[in-house]
């Protein structure tokens, strides 16, 4: 390693990757609880294992960006970080906050609002946590003094997750008492973060891989970074109104959420471009496979899952039949695998074997990863998108009720679990990968 | 376009947008009471919604189209089922939704969240308030028509409230709007069933779904074969028209 506090990144990848385990895990209950309904039924129910699920997979993914943010930037500042000791404090403090949390969700104590069951002193601490973290990475760019544009973009990426976060901190007082301005701030943070701030992240270390991995000229991958993350701005911030159509606000959010939102697909369009054209361009095959699949594949599935899944329900029009329904689940799955799983993988897939000094991971062992992981969450996604037209139809269009229909769609849950059985497997591939530490000539 | 173009044509987009957004949100925060009916948030619903993120309701319900996919939407469940079948339930749902347990094996179903009196009080009363909340008629469900004059029915326990349910599924299943219009959707082959069980009685209402042609020797209307249950939960169903 040539910069020796970089492994405070392999430490946060480590846990990252472990939360990662657990979470496709509790995702497997809730998935035969659908198919087999008595499964620790009134011992350990469905909200309480989907609320740990949930929040797994934001803490991993929060952990790995922490990581990924630590490599990348040691590497572009050419620097070692600020406060290694720091970095390794914030993230056992992570680490103590999660898994009270999840501890506190086992014994009934949650704060009932989905994605943010955290008690109040919990997402006190998260916050607290972010913020060094922020501290630490900004210190460490400023030590480097090479303010490169793929770093400025990662910063504003990560100031306004942490600042997107506060809305989040509010409930029970003042105007929060009422539902809908409860829901309106939630989105903040929801919509915001994922279909903003986070899009920040992926596209600088997006550029960070396609750097590394072809060799191509920073000046023009630069220009065409901050082009995608102008899109992402200028459809995402408006677009939150595709979630303000049947909440309690004016019409006017009809036209504007589903204008503004209708646009946001070309920001991960765009991606899939740049990837693709960077990866055309260099030409040379890069001896890390594992990273380059990855990486394109983060670049296709965040356009499939986020762009396609995405705009499909995302009119008022259509919304007003798939709202709150198994649609939204399919969608939910593929975007958050397919733009931050995948991200997350990659930079993993790039930078341990870095960090070790070999070429690149088992080049069997890690395209088995992908491929199983792939393969099963197509298999969920396309699952859940049959049993959500079923339901679109029939409850919403046809006012049939609801666990009428639900009876009609055991087998579509069937067909689910089956794939997450397959991603898990995957999964397991991944962390074999991974443990291994990669290769030499894995190419 | 060069590297310096881009980036400051993101950054005026980006706070073009933040500005436009912080505008809309301040309006749209003006228009609260109008759309939410804040003047009627009591004590008891805001109580209310925190007995519901108490118990995470929200971890198997959706309401407002926001949270779990696993359980039925609550929007509306206050005007469509009443409160008087929200109190049964939440008391003992697997009683009250399968009659016993051993109807429930297998099947899907809230657990007993053992609420006191007082909780379920407040969480009728927070659904009460979030049913009249302005979501521009979403749910998307039928219009109910305006019958002069006459209160529409609920479903006094819980038991007829599941028997509606079924005789609801019954009537989508068999078709009846084909010839039937019913809460507004449908054709006009036979009579708009609006009403229908106040005006006919619950012998014609019975005999008339198991045969037809008992009552009209004539009648184009199909024979279902229904037995006593069916035809005793489609007129429950009817009730509610
Ligand atoms: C573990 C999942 C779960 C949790 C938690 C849960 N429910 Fe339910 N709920 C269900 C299911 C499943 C049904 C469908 C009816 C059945 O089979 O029991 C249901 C039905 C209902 C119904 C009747 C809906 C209808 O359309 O007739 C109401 C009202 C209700 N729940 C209220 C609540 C409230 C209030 C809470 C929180 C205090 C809550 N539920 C928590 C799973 C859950
Ligand atoms: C093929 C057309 C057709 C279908 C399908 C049909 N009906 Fe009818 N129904 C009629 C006609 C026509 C009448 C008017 C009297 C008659 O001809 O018997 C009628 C009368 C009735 C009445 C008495 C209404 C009144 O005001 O006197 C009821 C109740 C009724 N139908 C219920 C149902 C139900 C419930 C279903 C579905 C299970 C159904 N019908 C399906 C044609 C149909
Ligand atoms: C990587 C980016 C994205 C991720 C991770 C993501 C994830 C999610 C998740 C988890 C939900 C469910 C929220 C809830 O629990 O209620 C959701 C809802 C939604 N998303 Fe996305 N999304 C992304 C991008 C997009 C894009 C680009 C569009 C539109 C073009 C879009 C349109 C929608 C819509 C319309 C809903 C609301 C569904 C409903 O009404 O129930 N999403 N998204
Ligand atoms: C083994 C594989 C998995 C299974 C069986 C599974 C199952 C489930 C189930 C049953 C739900 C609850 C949906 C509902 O409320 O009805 C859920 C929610 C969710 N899962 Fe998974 N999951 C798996 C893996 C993943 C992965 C890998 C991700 C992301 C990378 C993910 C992201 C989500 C999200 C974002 C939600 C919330 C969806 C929403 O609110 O719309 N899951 N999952
Ligand atoms: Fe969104």
């Amino acid at each position: 390693m040539k910069y020796k506090t970089q492994s405070v990144a392999y430490n946060h990848f480590v846990v990252a990757l472990l939360l990662f385990v657990l979470q496709v895990i509790a995702g497997l209950w809730i998935g035969i609880q659908y198919v087999f309904p008595d499964f620790f039924y009134q011992v350990i129910d469905f909200n309480v294992m989907r609320t740990i699920h949930i929040n797994l997979l934001i803490v991993w993914i929060l952990i790995g960006f922490m990581g990924a943010s630590y490599y990348l930037v040691v590497e572009e500042s050419e620097t070692e970080v600020w406060s290694p000791s720091l970095a390794n404090i914030h993230l056992i403090g992570f680490v103590i906050g999660g898994v009270a949390a999840i501890v506190g969700y086992l014994f009934g104590i949650t704060d009932g609002r989905e994605f943010l069951e955290q008690p109040f002193i919990i997402k006190l601490a998260i916050t607290v946590v972010v913020l060094a973290f922020v501290l630490n990475i900004i210190m460490t760019i400023v030590k480097g003094g090479k303010w490169t544009s793929v770093q400025i973009v990662l910063v504003m990426g990560l100031v306004g997750a942490a600042l997107f976060f506060l809305p989040a901190l509010g409930n029970h007082v003042g105007a929060y008492r009422n539902l809908s301005v409860d829901k309106y701030f939630w989105w903040w943070t929801v919509h915001l973060w994922v279909e903003g701030v986070w899009e920040l992240i992926m596209g600088a270390m997006l550029s960070f891989l396609l750097l590394k991995l072809t060799g191509v000229d920073r000046e023009v991958l630069e220009k065409w970074l901050y082009v995608i993350v102008g899109i992402t701005f200028f459809s995402g911030i408006l677009g939150i109104g595709h979630h303000y159509y049947w909440e309690g606000y004016p019409a006017y959010w009809l036209w504007i959420g589903g204008i503004f939102s209708a646009a946001e697909p070309f920001a991960f369009l765009g991606m899939t471009i740049y990837a693709f054209a960077m990866m055309e361009k260099a030409g040379r095959a890069h001896p890390n496979r594992a990273a380059i699949y990855f990486t394109l594949g983060c670049a296709i599935f965040a356009f499939l899952g986020a762009g396609v899944w995405g705009v499909m329900h995302t009119l008022p029009q259509i919304n007003r039949y798939t709202h709150g329904s198994q649609i939204t689940a399919s969608h939910g799955h593929l975007a958050f695998f397919g733009a931050y799983a995948m991200i997350n993988l990659a930079m993993m897939a790039y930078a341990i074997p870095a960090m070790k000094g070999t070429d690149g991971f088992n080049k069997r062992t890690a395209l088995t990863a992908f491929w199983l992981m792939v393969i099963g969450m197509s298999d969920m996604t396309l699952a859940l998108f049959g049993a959500g037209v079923v339901q679109a139809f029939m409850e919403r269009y046809n006012h049939m009720p609801f666990m009428v229909v639900q009876d009609q769609m055991w087998l579509f849950y069937a067909i689910r679990l089956a794939g997450g059985v397959i991603f898990a497997v995957g999964v397991l591939f991944f962390v074999k990968a991974f443990f291994q530490g990669g290769v030499k000539r894995a190419g | 376009m060069t590297k310096n173009t881009a980036r400051n044509l993101f950054f005026i987009g980006t706070m073009s947008c933040l500005v436009i957004f912080f505008v809309l949100s301040i309006h749209t925060m003006s228009t609260i009471p109008k759309h939410t009916n804040s003047g009627k948030l009591t004590d008891d619903v805001i109580a209310g919604k925190k007995v519901w993120e108490k118990y995470d309701c929200i971890g198997c319900h959706t309401l407002i189209g926001e949270g779990s996919y696993f359980a039925p939407e609550l929007k509306d469940i206050y005007s469509q089922k009443g409160p008087a079948f929200i109190r049964a339930f939440l008391k003992d749902p697997v009683k009250v939704w399968y009659g016993s347990a051993e109807a429930a094996k297998g099947q899907r179903k809230m657990p007993n969240l053992h609420l006191s009196d007082e909780e379920i009080n407040h969480l009728t009363a927070f659904f009460e308030w979030v049913d009249k909340i302005d979501t521009h008629n979403w749910p998307p469900r039928p219009q109910r028509a305006a019958v002069q004059g006459t209160e529409t029915w609920h479903p006094v326990s819980a038991q007829e409230a599941r028997e509606m349910e079924r005789g609801e599924a019954i009537v989508k299943e068999k078709g009846c709007i084909a010839c039937h219009k019913i809460k507004g959707v449908g054709a006009t082959v036979g009579p708009d069933l609006t009403g229908v069980a106040r005006r006919l009685d619950m012998e014609t209402l019975h005999k008339r779904l198991r045969d037809p042609k008992s009552v009209n020797p004539s009648s184009i209307m199909p024979v279902y074969g229904f037995s006593d249950e069916q035809s005793e939960a489609i007129i429950a169903f009817l009730k509610t028209l």
